[in-house]
This record gives C-alpha cells, structure tokens and sequence, in this order.
C-alpha cells in the first residue's frame, strides 16, 4: 500500500472542500462581509494547502489497487469531516470542538442532526458552508475524486462497488465511466430544478439555494429553527416533497427514463416498492393522526404523515411539524420506514428499499421452501431471478445494519440517553436521517446530548454513510492478505 | 496538475518549504489572533467588574457617611448646617449619575433599584427641614429611627445588592473564561497540530521520493562496484533523479563495454 497515493487523492478531495469554503467566504462578502469572512478563508487556506502538499510530490496516473481504494474512501470522509470543521470551530459560538465535529459529520453524511438552537442567528456564509459539506457529501466525495482521476476505469470501478448497491442495475446498463457522468448530471439537474422550484414558491435566493442543496443531497440542514414549519407554504411543502422523492430514486433509472423517454422509473420493482411504501406509511400515519383527534381535518393530517414520512424514507429530515409527540403508531411506523429508505444510487442512507424488497421476497421463498421441501424456488425481482449469492449478503448487510444500531443504543443509553432516544437516535444516525424521537424530536437538536454521545454519532453517520462494508474492511488491511 | 508532474527536485523542496511556511505562519496568526482577543475581552471583563465593585463600595461608604451625618443631627443642637446636608448637592449627584458607570445588564438593573430606594431614602429626607425645626428631640429621634432609617436600611440592602451581584459576576465570568480559555486555544492548537502533520508529511514525502531513490542508486553502485551485480535500479518520474539514474545506467553500459573490449 502506497500512503503517498492515498494522500494524492486525499489531497484532492480537499481541495473540493477548499472550493466550497472559498464560494461560502464569497457569499459572507455578499452578505458585507459577515463574521463567518476569516473563518472560511483561513480554513479554505489550510485546506487547500494541505491538499495540495502531496500533488507536489506524489505523482499521478497511477493505478490503485484494492487495499489503497479502501483507504481513500475511508480518509476522503474522514479527512474531509475534520477540515470541515475549521470553519465552525473558528468562527466559535456554540462550536465547542465536538458540536463542530458533530456539526461537519452531519453536514457530509448528509445527516443533517444539529447541535444550533438558534440556527438564523449563524452568518449567511457558515449557513451556506453547512449547506455546501451536504452537496458535496451528497454527490459523495468519492465521486469528486473519481472525477479527476485519469485512470478512471478500473480505479473507479473498484470504488463504486463499495459505493453503490447494484440490484437496481437491471434497468439500465451504462459503463462505469458513464455512470458518473450520469449520477453528476441528474444530481445537478435536481439541484438546478429544485431550486427555481423553491424559488418560484416563494423562498427567497439565499433560502432556496440552501435547501435546494439539503434536499438533492437528502440531508436536512434548513436556514431556519422551525425548519420547513417557519415558511407555513403548502406549495414548498409539495415542492420539497416531490423532490425528495425523486432525489431517494436510483440516479441512473431517472437519467435513463428521460434519456429513452420511457416509464423505467415505475418498471422498476425496487423503485415502485418505495413508493408503495411511502403510500401506506403516509395514509397510516395520517390516519393514527386523525385518530388522536389533534389535527384540525383529513387534508392536515395528510400533509403533516405525508411530509414527514417523506422526509424520513428520503432520509432528509426536513421538519413541519414535531413527530416525537405522535401516537405510538406513527411513531413506529416512522421507525420502521427510518430502517428501510430510499432506493440505492441515490444520495439517501439506511437499508434501502431495494434490500428490503430482497429481504422479504427472500424470507418468503424461504417459507415456501419449508411448505414444499422439493419445490425448485428462487427468489425473483421484476420478473428476473435474482443471483444467488445475493440474498445472504443481503440478510448479512441487515444484520450488520441492526448490530451497529444496537451498538450504538448501548452507548447512547449508557450516556444517559432513555430507551426511545436511544434506538431512535442510533436508527437515525445510521441511516443519516437527522431527527430522532423524544428529546432529540424533528423540532428539537442534538445540544443536550453527551460528548460522548455526540462523538459516537458522528462516528455512526460516518459508518452509516460507508453502507457498513468499507469500515469493517479497514481491518483487512493491516492484515499481509487480501 | 500537469506541471506538478514533470517538476524538478528544486522546485518541489522549494513549494514544500513555501507550503509548510505558509501553514506556520497561518497557524501561528490564528494563535496570535485568538491570543490578543482573548487577552483584550479578559481586560474588559475584569475591568467592568472591579469598576462595578468599586462603584458600590463607594456607594455603600457615602451612604453611610451621610447618615452618619444626618444622625449626628437628631442627636446635637439643630444648626443651619443641618440645611446644607440635607441638600448636599455632591451626594445627590454622585448617586444620580450611577447608571451610567454600569456595563452590564444585571448592573444597570441593580442600579435602577439603588436608585429607586434612594429616591425614596431622600424623599424622607426632604422631610427634615420641617420635623428638626419644629419638633423636639424626642419627634426627631422617634422621625429618624421609625421613619428613615427603614428606607435607609431598604437602601443599604440595594446597594449590598449591587456588590454582593458584582462580585458573584466576576465569579462566574472567571468560570465562563477558563471555559473560553480552552475554547481559543483550540483554532490555534487545531492549527498547530495541522503544521505537524505538514511536517510529518513533508518528511515522508523526503524520505520516499527524494532520499529513498539516492540511496537505491547509490546501493546499486556499490553492488556493480563491488561484485559486479547488474544495475537495474529503477526510479520513478521525470525529475532529476531519474536523469541521474539513466546517466549511472549509460556509465555502467559503457564501462562492462570497456571492459569487455580489454
């Protein structure tokens, strides 16, 4: 393993992050230069001379190997979430050392979790930095460095296999060069939508520009305290949930869908699992609202299940109302749809609604199995029979999912934390939704919890955002093998 | 990026020395930075507070004093002296500009209550002229003990008040400041550490693509040299190093030809 590679294309992921911290020092000078200037100019400084140390000596086009893409997917987030926080800790406020970790994990995991009460009161160029670690998170700093690598075939391969889940491949095949291309263009085509979108409902240019970044990023930081709730718009509630829902969707079935002008979308089995489910939830959740008798009439109760399951399966965590005091029933469906999620080759976390869908049509082949000892059965996604080898290392993904989630409940229970902010927080983290139930709600923040507490989430979001795999695989490498 | 590629070794010492001193120098301007700020906000806050503390030492002392004086009075001959203390202009303004020597919130609020019970203490005051000129001792003592001192003692408790809160904030801004103590130590140990890992880096970088390559071809001399192995010591790049490797393989040719010629 060669570290001088590893730090070359580390080195270039942050001066991708050094980019964005010049742009967000820009529009702090817009804003006559607010007391976010310095920070984000002396952090983009640091940060892009420390990216670019190794170009000088370490030189490019050459291949990597396995082991060495491993370590630079994992010190790409890594190294990216620690410069990001240069900017918070320098400005200072509420940025004690970890709530600024916190906060710069949260931004790139696309998280969106906060430690800020009192998030208007941050400077237009550090609301436009948070916003900024969810786009690039989003588009996945991986991504970034595929696009400057010269040996973008077999590098970029390698990488993307631990980056993007690909059952929902089926629908469309493009070769792995064009595959970036492809995911660059839908994941800028969404953010350009959304926020003329935004715009045109009546959010001002700075406020659409930033939630226009949350949502193709799925991640949830807002400009406001009340989240969506401080606009009070149906018309950017239908709007954010829309693009929510499209940017949960595999990248690729939606660029092929415009590209051939067919319905691929709604052809695809995992897709329209998704979608399914975010109708149940929503008329589930509406209805345990109507049932408690707090909303007002059926269409508010709709449109409060509505978003906020949206916002939740999306893994966005946008807010327009407070979940934590739901009845039970919405509280449980929300955490059964916080485990499954969006679509893989998308920006969203969690299980994915593609595993889920293996899951269960595994299990019940695996029923029908022990009905009919003799019977030949496989397990079949639109109208295709699904490899082998697939369903267990499906199952296997959903255990490590729940033992990550179950590990981090302990811990958070051990700081103190009770047993629905526990499960809830640690479901939350690892699939990088954002809010939690109970104390940690979609109206609340993560201030009142534990350093510890904080330090371990951070650490999660980090886990979730890797899809679990590449961080168990870290200990491979310092074994002689491979 | 392109350029970085064919660099010579001059040239990429020479940026890693410019980036290193570039870190240092931001490093060590950020703990500067957060250094004079932090020194100047501690200055301002104990100042404020010992100024506060001050204020109402002297205000307690006059307070005092002047019903001392005032005291003195109920108990002597009633003179026309008695005139100039109850108007004592000098402590009526002292008290009256109070406010105004308060920086923070809770002291200005302080103040206004010292004010209001002081504004009541010299309204009872007002009253002398009429009660020690008509009255005997015994209205005048019974006036001083039942009628001022009460306001007297509601005041006194005001401006205890006042010093008992300034002192408390100074408790309590020595606490906040050990706290924002380690707060702006942080951009610049962050900073600091980051030069570190520069240094490390810069190292490595030495060590690997510099040093390292030296000493494979001086070993590969040596091997030639000494038990006439092959040289096929292979370096990486487009720089110096690898000129100088292809000039020791071009004398290494010539000279087995030699050899094999004699």
């Amino acid at each position: 393993m060669n570290a001088g590679v590893i730090s070359r294309y580390v080195g270039i992921a942050l001066i991708c992050n050094a980019f964005f911290m010049l742009l967000s020092a820009a529009v702090s000078a817009i804003y006559g230069f607010d007391s976010s200037f310095s920070p984000l100019l002396v952090s983009c400084f640091l940060t892009c001379l420390f990216g670019v140390f190794p170009l000088i000596f370490v030189r490019g086009g050459r291949d990597i190997n396995t082991r060495e893409g491993l370590a630079i997917l994992l010190l790409a987030w890594f190294i990216s979430c620690l410069f990001g926080m240069l900017p918070y800790v320098l400005w200072g406020g509420d940025f004690t050392l970890i709530n600024a970790w916190f906060e710069s994990a949260s931004g790139y995991t696309t998280t969106g979790a906060t430690i800020l009460s009192e998030i208007e009161s941050l400077p237009h160029g550090l609301l436009f930095w948070r916003s900024s670690t969810h786009f690039i998170g989003g588009l996945g700093v991986v991504v970034f460095i595929i696009m400057f690598l010269p040996a973008v075939g077999t590098v970029g391969f390698r990488m993307s296999k631990m980056e993007v889940m690909d059952v929902s491949r089926s629908n469309f095949r493009y070769r792995f060069k064009k595959l970036i291309r492809v995911f660059v263009t839908v994941y800028l085509a969404i953010t350009v939508l959304s926020f003329v979108a935004l715009l045109l409902s009546g959010m001002s240019p700075f406020d659409a520009i930033n939630h226009a970044f949350s949502v193709v990023s799925t991640g949830g930081f807002s400009t406001r305290n009340l989240s969506i709730a401080a606009y009070d718009s149906p018309l950017i509630e239908f709007v954010l949930i829309l693009f929510m829902v499209v940017s949960s969707i595999h990248f690729g079935l939606i660029y092929a869908s415009f590209a051939t002008r067919s319905a691929k979308i709604f052809k695809d089995p995992a897709t329209k699992f998704y979608l399914m489910t975010i109708l149940i939830s929503s008329v589930l959740v509406a209805i345990s609202l109507m049932l408690r008798g707090g909303e007002t009439s059926l269409f508010q109760a709709l449109r409060n299940g509505t978003f906020a399951v949206v916002s939740t399966m999306s893994t966005t965590g946008f807010a327009i109302s407070d979940t934590s005091v739901w009845p039970i029933l919405s509280i449980l469906v929300m955490l059964y749809i916080s485990v499954q999620c969006g679509c893989s080759g998308s920006t969203c976390g969690g299980v994915r609604s593609d595993r889920m869908l293996l899951i269960f049509k595994g299990v019940r082949v695996q029923l029908a199995r022990m009905a009919h000892p003799n019977a030949v059965l496989q397990v079949k996604s639109g109208g295709q029979v699904v490899d082998k080898e697939l369903i267990p290392s499906v199952f296997t993904y959903l255990f490590l999912y729940l033992f990550v989630v179950l590990v981090g409940s302990v811990i958070y229970v051990m700081t103190g934390m009770d047993l629905m902010e526990s499960v809830s927080s640690s479901i939350s983290m690892m699939s990088n939704i954002g809010p939690a139930f109970g104390k940690f709600g979609s109206m609340a923040n993560y201030a009142d919890a534990s350093q510890v507490a904080k330090f371990a989430m951070a650490i999660q979001m980090i886990v979730g955002r890797l899809s679990i795999y590449p961080v168990l695989l870290i200990f491979t490498l310092f074994r002689k093998r491979f | 990026m392109a350029n970085f590629r064919y660099m010579g070794i001059k040239r990429k010492v020479l940026l890693g020395c410019i980036v290193l001193a570039l870190i240092l120098l931001i490093s060590s301007s950020i703990s500067m930075f957060e250094f004079t700020r932090m020194n100047d906000h501690v200055t301002e806050l104990i100042s404020d507070n010992t100024k506060s503390i001050e204020i109402s030492r002297e205000l307690l002392a006059k307070a005092e004093e002047y019903n001392l004086r005032l005291m003195h009075l109920v108990v002597g001959e009633v003179a026309e002296e008695s005139i100039e203390v109850i108007n004592d202009d000098e402590f009526i303004s002292f008290f009256s500009g109070i406010r105004e020597s308060f920086v923070t919130e809770q002291d200005k609020a302080n103040a206004d209550s010292v004010m209001y019970a002081f504004t009541a203490y010299m309204h009872v005051v007002r009253e002398a002229s009429d009660i020690w000129f008509i009255s005997s001792d015994d209205i005048r003592k019974e006036w001083y003990f039942n009628r001022l001192q009460p306001v007297y003692a509601k005041l006194n408790a005001y401006i205890a008040k006042l010093t008992n809160d300034s002192q408390d904030a100074l408790i309590l801004n020595s606490q906040s400041l050990q706290d924002n103590f380690y707060r702006s130590l942080m951009p610049g140990l962050i900073s600091a550490l980051l030069g570190f890992l520069m240094v490390l880096l810069f190292n490595y970088y030495l060590n690997y693509y510099l040093i390292n390559p030296l000493l494979r071809i001086s070993h590969g001399i040596k091997g030639y040299l000494s038990f006439n192995k092959n040289y096929d010591v292979k370096v990486e790049g487009k720089d110096e190093l690898a000129e100088l490797n292809d000039r020791v393989k071009d004398i290494v040719d010539i000279n087995k030809s030699a050899k094999k010629r004699s």
